[in-house]
């Protein structure tokens, strides 16, 4: 029953490998709670040279490539928005305890692992269901359900699995409590009405086919991202257009290796990677 | 796994274990991406023993299968993109599929057995509330809570494992902030108007249900989909589809 194309040996290797990848992502969700930034880059992503100018980090408007324009949005940036967002609590609650001055959490599952045939990469699918609380100048906080997809290439150095190109899909965000004036059910809109059911075939006109009164779909007016703020300004500007839902996905699959299973760069989760949108920037 | 077990058989099902979570996963992701073809062609076992289940009913082999989750699930995906393309001219360049309504089954507390004959494997899970995305008018998504449960089973077929049966158990459905859906159930169940999320115009099935109903504050543990305990080989003991576990039964 066992496969011929590895020895057993290699065959344990490969199946520990997968569980230290899993490892490696669970341990980011921890350190981002914890808004540990430096700490992640320093102890989590690549410290090779060759690898390090070519590392990306993205989010929904596109790439921050090498560790130093990684450095500079991922931590100089938001630590200079935290400490402003220090200030809103301070200002408001002169006698509180501080903390981070924001509070979010990331949970990633529903992981899939794909390792390269010569077992030097790994490319990782999971989602992303969390919350962030960010503090108002009021002294309010707006606090939402987040959701995103998270794809990522992993490397092998020095018998270490480390992050190499990460990129967290914002999909979208529900306010955590009914905001006045603003409904819910996207990034601020209304909520849906009567659609096809979790399982089911898309709605047709005038038929819920699942749960809810029935009737055409209303699908709400999202509004603005609530996090587009915190997305900077990347070093390639390829997006992930929220509108147009999973259409990237089919074509990042972590199941999608070079017919020689080894990493090629058009097939990652880098820049080079960045599937077709052509002209679809919002 | 039981100890009388050789190295090389322990190390074939841990494999099969990691196999079917990947398996597992691959099925959220293509459902989430409305790929149906591609999930019941890629991934899933094609005998009369294929089974796919939800509160309506039991769908019975890999034709049933596939004629309720692929061809009669398309068109409404086309149906959408044809409307949206009516709104929005770009989105002509769009995968009618996987810009649509897609819904992402979030995985959780997984708990996977495989058999110590090493020919079959069985996961539960339970999805602890994802999101629904949507595009109909404006092609924006919506959220909504999920609550499932997942009973499955799969087996070592000719040197790859393949998804055999399948249960969903829809546990309830509702919206992020719309109302305050806890309590409104909680009163729904105690007024006796408690509303099923089940379908309106469920597929033909062979086997009909319910088998499944909603959970709610005053409602018993139902015995459908529990999870999986250390077993031997696939039986009608050990299947989410008893006297469905011969994956070569063409």
């Amino acid at each position: 029953m066992m496969n011929a194309r590895y020895t057993n040996e290699e065959l344990v290797t490969r199946l520990w490998d997968k569980e230290e990848v899993k490892d490696l992502m669970s341990r980011r969700c921890y350190y981002k709670q914890n808004d540990w930034r430096q700490k992640e880059l320093d102890e989590l992503w690549v410290t090779n040279e060759e690898y390090k100018a070519s590392a990306s980090l993205a989010n929904n408007l596109g790439y921050f490539v090498g560790m130093e324009d990684i450095k500079k949005y991922y931590v100089d940036g938001i630590a200079e928005k935290r400490a402003a967002q220090l200030e809103m609590v301070k200002a408001n609650y002169p006698d509180a305890e501080y903390g981070n001055s924001v509070m979010n959490a990331h949970t990633y599952h529903t992981v899939m692992v794909e390792l390269a045939g010569d077992g030097k990469t790994a490319r990782y699918l999971a989602y992303d269901h969390g919350h962030q609380t960010d503090p108002l100048p009021d002294g309010s906080a707006k606090g939402y359900w987040t959701s995103g997809h998270i794809l990522a290439d992993l490397v092998k150095e020095d018998g270490v699995w480390k992050i190499w190109h990460i990129k967290g899909m914002h999909d979208l965000s529900i306010p955590s409590a009914p905001v006045p004036g603003a409904g819910g059910g996207g990034f601020g809109g209304p909520p849906p009405e009567g659609d096809g059911g979790p399982d089911g075939p898309p709605p047709e006109g005038g038929e819920g086919g699942g749960p809810g009164p029935g009737g055409p779909p209303m699908m709400p007016d999202m509004g603005p991202d609530p996090y587009e703020d915190d997305y900077g300004t990347p070093t390639v500007a390829l997006p992930y257009v929220v509108k147009w839902a999973w259409n990237d996905l089919p074509k990042q699959m972590p199941n999608t290796y070079t017919p020689n299973e080894t990493y090629d760069p058009k097939i990652s989760y880098g820049p080079d990677g960045h599937p077709d949108q052509l002209r679809s920037w919002r | 796994m039981s100890k009388e077990l050789t190295f090389e058989q322990r190390l074939h099902n841990a494999l099969g274990s990691q196999q079917c979570e990947n398996i597992k996963s691959t099925h959220s992701y293509l459902h989430g991406m409305m790929y149906s073809a591609e999930e019941w062609d890629g991934i899933w076992n094609r005998s009369k023993d294929a089974t796919w289940a939800h509160s309506f009913g039991r769908m019975v082999g890999f034709d049933q299968v596939w004629w309720d989750s692929v061809c009669l699930v398309d068109p409404g995906a086309y149906q959408q993109w044809l409307r949206a393309l009516e709104k929005d001219p770009e989105v002509a360049r769009k995968d009618p599929r996987s810009m649509g309504k897609n819904a992402c089954h979030a995985l959780a507390s997984g708990v996977v057995e495989v058999a110590a004959d090493g020919k079959s494997c069985r996961s539960s899970y339970i999805t602890p509330g994802p999101f629904v995305m949507g595009g109909e008018n404006s092609l924006v998504s919506g959220g909504r809570i999920l609550n499932e449960r997942y009973g499955s089973d799969f087996v070592y077929n000719n040197g790859r494992w393949e998804y055999l049966h399948e249960q969903v158990c829809p546990d309830g459905f509702m919206d992020y902030n719309n109302g305050n859906w806890a309590h409104d159930r909680y009163e729904q169940a105690l007024k006796g108007n408690f509303t099923q999320a089940g379908y309106h115009n469920p597929p033909p099935v062979t086997d009909p249900g319910p088998l499944h109903v909603d959970y709610d504050i005053v409602q018993t543990v139902q015995k459908t989909v529990y999870w999986p305990e250390p077993y031997e080989t696939l039986d009608d003991n050990n299947s989410y589809s008893p006297g469905r576990n011969n994956p070569n039964n063409f």
